[in-house]
């Protein structure tokens, strides 16, 4: 074999250079030469030092990690398992059912009047809308973008030393070895309908509900462990007694050192609710002095405020989202949909005279809309009808 | 016969041994072993290093990055499928060279022949849009051949595997999980790839794969 005209001819062709009567040389060449023999000289090349110097472009190179992983990875099944299927050994939703028709009977309402629906022109569509799903963005330092779906696991890329790993709908930041030397920031947002959970650098994990979002360093430098949140989310915040980890949301400050905690502070809902589960947390508004909490507890900060109130909370209500279940405890109607527009990412109109009612049901976040609307209806006291992307609250 | 057997692969060994003189494996036993159990963090630094090693080569003597990525993703795809053999090699690095030359060559030799059907056909035929995808496809084969092979595992070896791969569980844990020895699970675990390695090659990826499957490095000793 002539070497010499080989490696002219894979040039020729890399290059796009190569004429009708090359290629068919090449390809002469390569049918009949031993593939050894052929294999052993491109590795030689291959392992020339005075190739160029070439820039990796770490983006696609994870890209292709992904799909490497993905290879052997098994598929997941497509069937979606009816809830009547699901299988009873967790929390029955024969059980389940069986609560929250109780629950209706139990339910409090103020107002009893019903408005007769006259014929109404429309026939009234069941309002049907699948639950929220595993899903996110990210956001890297350098402005890209990627995509967070719970299908594509394995290394995402590198930000700033950290290695950002992604294994089954849970996004987590391994630090590097030696220390960062410089400081990216990323972002990561879930929209309505989604919810994801992130492992930081430091081992801290958040699970992040819908319409939220997290800023947080790729590595822990400083004193402080600092990251900004907006919407809600749940932290186990990894001990570190000597860097205080620290949540910014809208005008009120977390700080913890290593505890379990829910915070919630949507626009919408005009206050910021911190439910402290384990540990110990120390609340301040508008950077008065902190307020601290004991488990059990929880601060709520109203409307940009400075005045907090601290009281004894209903932690499984405030912290259901997390462990995948929609629970309200007496909670207003009010509330109850504006966390179903924010967790089916539909919107609300409210029709006639409703009325301020209490509910107090539960069902698993996974459960389709009809399933918790329907639930509601069974008390009589509120009727649900969909147009377009819009669920219509009549009483 | 069996003595002949083991001269050629002397032979082999020896030849090889001086040609990829590569020194001392970059990464220690300890992380190949971990390699081994599916541990996809140090596998991507496992990756990474070697990947970047390759691509300028590639980057020079293919056509695009599109290429260049497919080869590596390729080269690696086999890489990561003989992974519980990675503590057993002697020369990780010519391994895999060896490996990348084999893939590239062949990606050379099937886009010199889809070329030349275009060209016979006439450019009118393909219009402007319509790019046919050989490489894509022909990486979608490799993958629905392995998926072929996990759909066709024994009940405990499919939650096995998808321990190990989904929740990237070591054997110790899965063990634990499940309620049986450690070894099983790390037997099972080895079968299965085996059982990947012979798929691709009985579906064509032949001199490559039988060449891994009797490489004498590992076989030796």
């Amino acid at each position: 074999m002539n070497q010499n005209r080989l490696t002219y001819l894979l040039k020729q062709y890399a290059s796009g250079k190569l004429t009708s009567d090359e290629q068919q040389e090449l390809a002469r060449l390569l049918t009949e030469t031993d593939r050894e023999e052929l294999a052993q000289y491109i590795t030689t090349i291959a392992q020339q030092n005075d190739l160029p110097r070439i820039i990796i472009n770490e983006e696609r190179s994870a890209t292709t990690f992904r799909n490497i992983m993905a290879a052997d990875k098994p598929a997941s099944p497509a069937i979606d398992v009816p809830w009547w299927r699901i299988n009873f050994r967790r929390l029955s939703i024969a059980a389940t059912l069986v609560l929250s028709f109780s629950a209706a009977i139990y339910l409090i309402t103020r107002n009893d009047k019903k408005n007769s629906v006259a014929g109404s022109q429309v026939t009234p569509v069941k309002p049907e809308k699948p639950a929220g799903r595993n899903t996110a963005v990210l956001y890297l330092a350098d402005n890209s973008v990627v995509e967070l779906d719970s299908i594509n696991n394995g290394l995402i890329t590198t930000q700033g030393g950290s290695q950002v790993m992604l294994a089954n709908g849970q996004l987590a930041y391994v630090a590097p070895d030696k220390k960062a030397t410089t400081i990216a920031y990323n972002k990561i947002t879930t929209p309505r309908g989604g919810e994801y959970s992130i492992t930081l650098s430091d081992g801290t994990k958040v699970w992040l509900n819908a319409a939220s979002s997290l800023k947080f360093p790729t590595a822990f430098t400083g004193k402080k462990r600092e990251v900004e949140l907006t919407g809600e989310a749940y932290m186990d915040v990894a001990k570190d007694q000597h860097h205080p980890f620290e949540v910014k949301i809208g005008n009120v400050n977390v700080a913890v050192h290593g505890t379990e905690f829910n915070i919630m502070g949507y626009e919408d809902e005009n206050q910021i609710v911190t439910t402290l589960v384990s540990g110990s947390v120390a609340i301040s508004a508008n950077a008065n002095a902190p307020l601290t909490l004991v488990p059990g507890e929880h601060a709520v900060v109203k409307n940009n405020n400075s005045d907090m109130i601290v009281e004894k909370a209903d932690v499984e209500e405030e912290t259901a989202w997390k462990n995948g279940r929609t629970y309200f405890n007496g909670a207003n109607i009010r509330q109850i949909m504006r966390q179903i527009a924010r967790w089916y990412d539909v919107d609300v109109q409210y029709k006639g005279d409703v009325a301020n009612l209490d509910f107090t049901c539960t069902v698993s976040r996974k459960d389709k809309l009809s399933k918790l609307l329907g639930l509601m209806e069974l008390t009589g006291a509120v009727h649900f009808t969909m147009e377009g992307n819009t669920i219509i609250v009549q009483p | 016969m069996n003595g002949w057997r083991n001269l050629y692969f002397l032979c082999i060994f020896a030849e090889e041994h001086n040609f990829l003189h590569q020194g001392v494996s970059y990464f220690e036993k300890g992380e190949l072993l971990l390699i081994a159990e599916g541990d996809e963090q140090v596998f991507f630094k496992f990756y990474a290093h070697y990947s970047n090693q390759i691509r300028p080569f590639l980057l020079n003597y293919t056509r695009s990055e599109t290429d260049v990525e497919d080869i590596i993703q390729e080269t690696f795809v086999r890489v990561w499928v003989n992974r519980d053999r990675l503590p057993g090699i002697d020369n990780i690095g010519g391994w895999i060279y060896r490996i990348a030359s084999r893939v590239y060559l062949d990606h050379i030799e099937r886009d010199i022949k889809h070329r030349d059907r275009k060209a016979s056909f006439g450019e009118a035929m393909y219009g402007s849009g319509m790019v046919v995808p050989s490489e894509r496809t022909h990486l979608n084969e490799v993958s629905h051949i392995i998926q072929v092979v996990l759909n066709n595992l024994s009940e405990q070896k499919r939650n096995i595997f998808r321990l190990n791969r989904e929740m990237q569980m070591k054997p110790g844990q899965i063990a634990a999980e499940l309620n049986i020895p450690v070894g099983t699970v790390k037997n099972n675990l080895s079968a299965i790839l085996q059982e990947i390695r012979k798929a691709l090659a009985a579906a064509g990826y032949g001199p490559l794969a039988l060449l891994i499957l009797m490489h004498p490095l590992t076989d030796f000793f």
